[in-house]
């Protein structure tokens, strides 16, 4: 079994005292992101991961991914106590949350939603331990097409999902695609829309945009909006559910974990668009729909499930194709290029240790979590009284130094700065960050995969269709174009911040 | 959003149209080999239907102008984020100058008694810890040099 002597040799790598506390340092800063509204995950590791350059790649990746899914679980303690969601994964956590946190039940609310968190986060592991072998030995057959059909599809899906427009969401991306053709052409060598600035001739860098759009925009808009918060006066009691909450939680954990884990996978996917479609699923099913919005435990069981899992399942693409499903797996992306690793099919025999070892930790810092989450909850709740005018500095400070820190230089922080503003008017005029930084990312895979394959077709396009696996991509991305067309109607999502 | 659709689309094509032009300068070569305006012109030229498309449902689209009303009616607190740009701009603009330390500490004093009115004590030891913590971890910790200025050694 490769998966399984594979997942032993990562908790080899994972269990090294070092990555261990990174894995602690990623989960923890990961609960307090989640905590801490106005810093969502994509933010917190764009801003964290200069600071990791000077550990091994092993240890960065650790901590970051500790990051994306920490913010998973604490997440919903705002939701539920304070019914601001942390971050938009936790939006629908709301609705029943702090309902039950209204009727005194705030404790089981918060423990279903950690242990619905640790259920579904491990049995997303397992399913990333098993498939992800299997996928990048299909993966090593994709050639330029594939990946070119691939990466449209992803593309199309995203716009697919989104909350508002599907025209606008679909423009970013072909913003994005602009965007990431600033800087030198790989195959010709000439310089593209660098215009003599020389911060541009390498390129947009991700990690100034990602700051700036999620977390530069982020504190205009709440300046402008100012946050009133109310927190949950009360004392949390009997964290731990009754056996009559296991037996109504029961059914929507494991619904969620399995549709948090496909929608994970999915490129242009996620955990916000599974909690969504996994409350929706959980209302649908219910023998009391009417009951939900107030305060019944399925309703925060199976979207916190749902989210959880969705964090786990969005690393296969990633890992075994290398290609990133939502932006936060984008800037992972951006870091491990940064350190010479290339992910993809040949991830896995090139830098095993990498491979598992993120694995295998995984399992680790759910573990972490689930005990940081209920007997600590009561930390959380006092870093949620640290007011949001002494939180909006820090957060600037951060971006800016940051920023900076990436190559020592200032163009990095004017781009975050510049990047700030547009990010405010795009939420401003409805438009969506996550299309446009996918795209800026994938735009030079795309680029190249496009070139490559009309170089080998000899100026064919025919090349995409008698492939059948790209065949098989593009029709599938061009009947979701089409779809919303003829059926005028898409799932409803809310924005995701 | 029908104003602000009419708005931000006439923006993008606009924009669309500047990209494709230095598209093209760049060089579109042919399907054999194109060349570095290929996909930049191929995504210009996306964005500017797409632009096109989103204008026309604008036109097309009555009676929503209340919620328009409503997103752009919470202007009240726009002050605080042309002064925050502005003093973020100062900052990027002093910052290799005068030294990391100086300006950090600035920076958070005036986004903490200009933008939010804390009062002084308040802001001086916030700004003070924030500006140490940002030294530490980052000048100290992380090893990343940080611009020095005025004060000379110390950044």
């Amino acid at each position: 079994m490769e998966a399984l002597s594979g997942v032993l040799y990562g908790f080899s790598v994972a269990l090294q005292p070092l990555n261990l506390l990174y894995c602690f340092f990623g989960v923890l800063i990961g609960t307090l992101v989640g905590v801490l509204p106005g810093l969502g995950p994509a933010a917190a590791i764009a801003l964290l991961l200069p600071s990791t350059f000077h550990v091994s790649p092993v240890a960065a990746t650790i901590m970051l991914a500790g990051i994306y899914y920490g913010a998973m679980y604490g997440g919903s303690t705002t939701s539920i106590l304070v019914n601001i969601p942390g971050e938009a994964a936790s939006v629908v956590t709301c609705l029943d949350g702090y309902k039950m946190a209204q009727q005194g039940r705030a404790g089981p609310a918060l423990g279903i939603a950690a242990f619905a968190s640790f259920i579904a986060g491990t049995f997303s592991i397992v399913a990333l331990t098993f498939l992800s072998p299997v996928l990048a030995n299909l993966a090593l057959r994709f050639g330029p097409p594939e990946y070119f059909s691939l990466i449209v599809l992803g593309l199309t899906i995203l716009a697919y999902l989104a909350s508002g427009s599907m025209v606008k969401a679909l423009m970013m991306a072909a913003l994005g695609i602009i965007l990431s053709s600033v800087g030198m052409d790989i195959i010709s060598g000439s310089y593209r829309f660098t215009y003599g600035f020389l911060v541009l001739s390498d390129g947009l860098g991700l990690i100034p945009v990602v700051m700036g759009l999620f977390g530069l925009a982020e504190v205009f808009s709440n300046l402008e909006e100012k946050l009133g918060r109310e927190i949950f006066e009360q004392k949390i009691k009997g964290l731990l559910p009754t056996c009559q909450d296991w037996k109504d939680a029961w059914g929507a954990i494991t619904r969620g974990s399995l549709l948090g884990f496909f929608l994970g996978i999915l490129p242009g996917g996620g955990a916000i668009i599974a909690s969504f479609t996994s409350y929706a699923v959980e209302k649908k099913l219910s023998k009391h729909p009417e009951k939900f919005g107030s305060g019944v435990i399925e309703g925060v069981a199976g979207p916190e499930a749902a989210n959880n899992a969705a964090a786990g399942g969005a690393f296969i693409p990633l890992l075994t194709l290398g290609i990133p499903a939502n932006p936060v797996m984008a800037i992972l992306l951006g870091g491990l290029m940064i350190n010479g690793l290339q992910p993809g099919p040949l991830l896995i025999k090139q830098a095993p240790d990498l491979f598992w070892g993120v694995i295998a930790s995984m399992y680790l810092g759910n573990v972490m979590l689930l005990i940081l989450n209920l007997p600590l909850i009561g930390i959380w709740v006092k870093v949620l009284r640290i007011p949001y005018h002494i939180l909006f500095p820090l957060i600037i400070l951060f971006c800016l130094v940051s920023s900076y820190s990436l190559n020592n230089n200032m163009g990095d922080v004017t781009i975050m700065v510049f990047f700030g503003v547009v990010g405010y008017l795009m939420k401003k005029f409805g438009y969506e960050g996550a299309p446009l930084i996918l795209a800026l990312i994938l735009g030079p895979m795309l680029e190249e995969a496009l070139r490559q394959s009309l170089i080998i077709s000899h100026g064919s396009f025919a090349v995409f269709f008698e492939n059948p696996i790209s065949a098989g991509l593009l029709v599938l991305a061009f009947s979701l174009l089409i779809l919303p067309w003829i059926t005028h109607r898409r799932p409803a999502l809310p924005s995701d911040g | 959003m029908k104003k602000s659709d009419l708005v931000s689309s006439s923006f993008w094509l606009t924009f669309s149209i500047l990209v494709a032009g230095e598209s093209y300068r760049l060089g579109l070569g042919n399907f054999r080999g194109p060349g570095p305006g290929f996909l930049p012109f191929v995504a210009s030229l996306v964005l500017g239907i797409l632009s096109l498309l989103l204008m026309v449902q604008a036109i097309n689209r009555k009676g929503e102008e209340k919620e328009v009303q409503e997103a752009w009616s919470q202007r009240g607190n726009w002050e605080k984020i042309v002064y925050t740009l502005a003093a973020l701009l100062l900052y990027l603009f002093l910052l290799e100058k005068l030294g990391f330390l100086f300006c950090t500490f600035l920076l958070v004093v005036f986004l903490l008694r200009v933008i939010e009115t804390q009062r002084w004590p308040v802001v001086i030891v916030t700004a003070f810890l924030a500006t140490i913590f940002c030294y530490i971890l980052f000048q100290v910790w992380l090893k990343i040099q940080l611009p020095s200025g005025i004060l000379g050694r110390y950044p």
